[in-house]
């Protein structure tokens, strides 16, 4: 079968609730013809839940674990048959989603984590590789935690409001630290997650996951980084102004010994017509 | 003439330099040194909201036998934040043949409108948000030729030759010897700034400053001078 969109209404079977791990993979359309592939990252975002992948009857991935991160670009562009996640070391399946097609292009990160309530399910985020100017980075935060909706709070203002679960946002911002902590949406406390200083590197997109669970008291973050993004300075500008504005004594002097120079030259000119004329 | 005879070896070139040297305008002040942020540097305009991807399924080969290879590659856990790094800068550069003797090295970052600050004649700025000197891909330095107060410290960087030394200390004491292998004059609407900025790449320091005529309607220098060593 084919997934049908949207993916958030996934036709998704539970059929383990405990450990139960939503995992199906994305559908988007892309063009079948570029070469160039995708890159497509799987991760695990559900803590203390081992799983293993199972396609076409066979597994895959055994022992998938929270953390855990699986590049999937060699898939791009092909369709997984019959793809189920089991309860690792068990049959029992906790998602059966059927043929799943991967993008044969794009940038794609795959997070098998909890929705608000804290059933398992899945997130597919397309990442945002567009340029970053010189000298800044790219702060990607994403709720996938059981856990109301957030703030970001940075420097102790915050920077991305009202976050629900599921969701992300992004900040092109300069290059150096934040330092970040996550609070419910509309509060500066309980900080649910933080405060973690958060490097943002020239050229890099830093994506920040808010996993886990509050009620389990086991909220914190995954992150993965991609990089390549940046761009240059437009111009090296060692020199901004006209000779003529710098006219202190540097300049000064050139000038004189230009003005000297040139009028020697006059003269000598000079000199030599009239010792012409002369004859 | 008499005020920058300086150098002997630069003497026959030096009205040449005096026409097209720059001066120093660009202020130091960067967007940011690497603080905190703040709120009013975050509007919520500057925030990019995501959602989930939601949309059709293309047609694709099916693949059955998933267990021909292994299925995709794992990479390193996803768990925790990658550690904030700090560069130990470059602080000084010593360059013989030109008789620069530890000229000060301050970090540098971009203006507001993208170009490259660059800091009084008397120092000269490594590009911070780039390659530290010695590390893979290319480290840029650069200095005005000249400002208002006088010459700068690369005053003469164009009559740099190949196999000339370069020597570079970091905050730490460490002191890296390099060689000129390229001195090049790129016209400003041509520098290869891939090249000179470049993140990737055997090592090497790329020394920048004005060249070329000044070019009154731009009111900017027309070319930049270029100059790539490598490791010793």
């Amino acid at each position: 079968m084919r997934i049908p969109a949207p993916l958030t209404a996934l036709p998704t079977k539970f059929v383990a609730v405990l450990a139960a791990l939503a995992l199906s993979l994305l559908a988007i359309a892309a063009p079948a013809s570029a070469q160039d592939g995708a890159r497509i990252h799987l991760l695990h975002g559900i803590p203390d839940t081992d799983v293993d992948v199972v396609v076409g009857g066979e597994a895959v991935i055994s022992g998938f674990s929270f953390g855990d991160t699986q590049d999937l670009s060699g898939f791009a562009g092909q369709t997984l048959a019959d793809l189920q996640v089991v309860v690792a070391g068990t049959d029992t399946v906790a998602i059966d989603a059927g043929d799943v097609a991967l993008p044969a292009t794009g940038n794609y990160t795959v997070i098998a984590h909890l929705d608000a309530s804290g059933t398992p399910t899945l997130g597919v985020f397309e990442n945002d590789t567009s340029t970053t100017a010189a000298g800044e980075g790219r702060l990607v935060v994403r709720h996938t935690a059981a856990a109301p909706a957030v703030d970001v709070l940075a420097g102790g203002a915050p920077v991305i409001e009202n976050l629900p679960n599921g969701d992300g946002a992004a900040l092109d911002l300069a290059a150096g630290t934040v330092t970040a902590s996550v609070v419910p949406t509309g509060a500066t406390e309980p900080v649910v997650i933080g405060p973690a200083d958060l490097p943002v590197t020239d050229g890099s997109s830093l994506i920040v996951y808010a996993v886990g669970s509050l009620d389990a008291d086991n909220l914190t973050v995954l992150t993965e980084q991609i990089d390549g993004l940046g761009s240059t300075p437009t111009e090296i500008p060692t020199g901004l102004a006209p000779i003529e504005s710098t006219g202190t004594t540097f300049f000064g002097a050139a000038a004189a010994t230009v003005f000297a120079v040139l009028m020697g030259l006059v003269l000598f000119a000079g000199g030599r017509v009239l010792a012409t004329a002369r004859r | 003439m008499v005020a920058i005879a300086a150098h002997p070896r630069h003497l026959a070139i030096a009205l040449a330099v005096v026409l097209t040297g720059c001066s120093a305008a660009a202020g130091t002040g960067d967007r940011q040194e690497g603080a905190s942020i703040t709120s009013e540097v975050l509007t919520s305009e500057a925030v990019t909201t995501e959602a989930p991807v939601t949309s059709a399924v293309p047609d694709s080969a099916v693949l059955d036998d998933a267990t021909a290879a292994p299925f995709g590659e794992a990479l390193d856990s996803a768990i925790g934040i990658p550690e904030v790094v700090e560069a130990v800068a470059p602080v000084g550069v010593t360059i013989p043949a030109l008789g620069i003797d530890t000229a000060t090295v301050v970090p540098v970052g971009v203006e507001p409108d993208g170009v490259m600050e660059v800091p009084p004649a008397d120092q000269l700025g490594w590009y911070r948000h780039g390659v530290t000197p010695g590390e893979m891909g290319s480290a840029v330095v650069a200095g005005h030729v000249i400002d208002p107060s006088g010459p700068g410290v690369f005053r003469y960087l164009a009559d740099l030759e190949v196999g000339d030394e370069v020597t570079v200390t970091d905050a730490e004491g460490v002191v890296r010897r390099f060689v000129v292998a390229e001195v090049e004059l790129h016209d400003k609407a041509a520098v290869p700034f891939d090249e000179v900025f470049a993140r990737s790449g055997e090592p090497q320091l790329v020394l920048v400053t004005c060249g070329g005529d000044w070019d009154a309607d731009r009111r900017s220098y027309r070319a930049n001078v270029v100059v790539t060593a490598v490791p010793a």
